[in-house]
């Protein structure tokens, strides 16, 4: 019979891509990849630094696991990414602060990240 | 205008005049607040700190005033190389403050030290990939 949460999981994932995801540039470096995202947890907030303070935008991606494949390889996320979305005519530029999965199955990644520019 | 608001434009005159291994224009602000868009551009900002009054003796007065120097950019790669030329710079400045112990047209205001208690904000540098450092320039009046 077979895992069936892993299956449930499996669907679930591809339903996700199909009907929830639009197309952001993933990029390190000068290497980049179009892959299909899933805009998650967006906040502002401000940091609580006694002189200096800073505001920050917080925004999450789901990415699948099998899409990010960077210069023909399947790839892990690092810090220092950039994410690239497009909104009307502006894009803006995300950078990765971290990452982890977001299903027991390994098959997507939560991509956390702070907005840090628009062209 | 206060003491300590014509020290830190002084100090702002002082850094912008001079010449760093790293350009930039320093303001003066009362709240030292930044989107993390914007610092991209080396950030340096001058902030009214404190002011300590004391005797000198029966007929004399003294007080310290203090002034923030923040120091902020958001780095690429946060290698040693890159960070290493603002720590640099933190200590160009620090240096500049010794230096330049006369602020111009302030001719009763003499610098007295100068600190970093912390050269970088680790914090900073774990929730936005960002140098934040933040020196402390101290000058005295005695009246």
């Amino acid at each position: 019979m077979g895992d069936l949460l892993d299956k449930g999981s499996a669907w679930l994932e591809s339903q996700r891509s199909k009907h929830m995801t639009r197309d952001v540039t993933y990029a390190r470096g000068l290497i980049t990849a179009v892959v299909k995202a899933t805009v998650g947890r967006t906040e502002y907030e401000t940091d609580d630094g006694q002189v200096v303070r800073t505001e920050f935008t917080d925004r999450d991606f789901l990415i699948s696991v099998a899409d990010l494949v960077l210069d023909g390889s399947l790839t892990l996320p690092d810090e220092g990414d950039q994410i690239r979305e497009t909104q009307g005519t502006s894009v803006l530029i995300f950078e990765v602060m971290g990452w982890r999965y977001s299903d027991p199955y390994r098959r997507t990644f939560r991509i956390e990240t702070k907005h840090v520019g628009t062209e | 205008m206060s003491v300590v608001v014509a020290i830190t434009e002084a100090v702002v005159g002082s850094l912008n005049a001079a010449t760093f291994s790293m350009p930039f224009t320093a303001v003066r602000t009362y709240l030292p607040q930044y989107k993390l868009a914007e610092m991209q551009t080396l950030r340096v900002t001058v902030v009214p700190r404190s002011a300590v009054l004391s005797s000198v003796d029966r007929s004399r007065s003294q007080t310290d005033l203090a002034v923030d120097i923040a120091i902020q950019k958001k780095y690429a790669l946060g290698t040693n190389p890159e960070l290493d030329l603002l720590t640099s710079l933190v200590e160009e400045i620090l240096e500049h403050t010794r230096t330049h112990r006369q602020l111009d047209g302030l001719p009763q205001v003499h610098w007295i030290k100068s600190e970093v208690t912390a050269l970088y904000a680790p914090d900073h540098m774990e929730k936005f990939r960002q140098f934040t450092s933040v020196l402390t320039a101290t000058y005295r009046v005695v009246s």
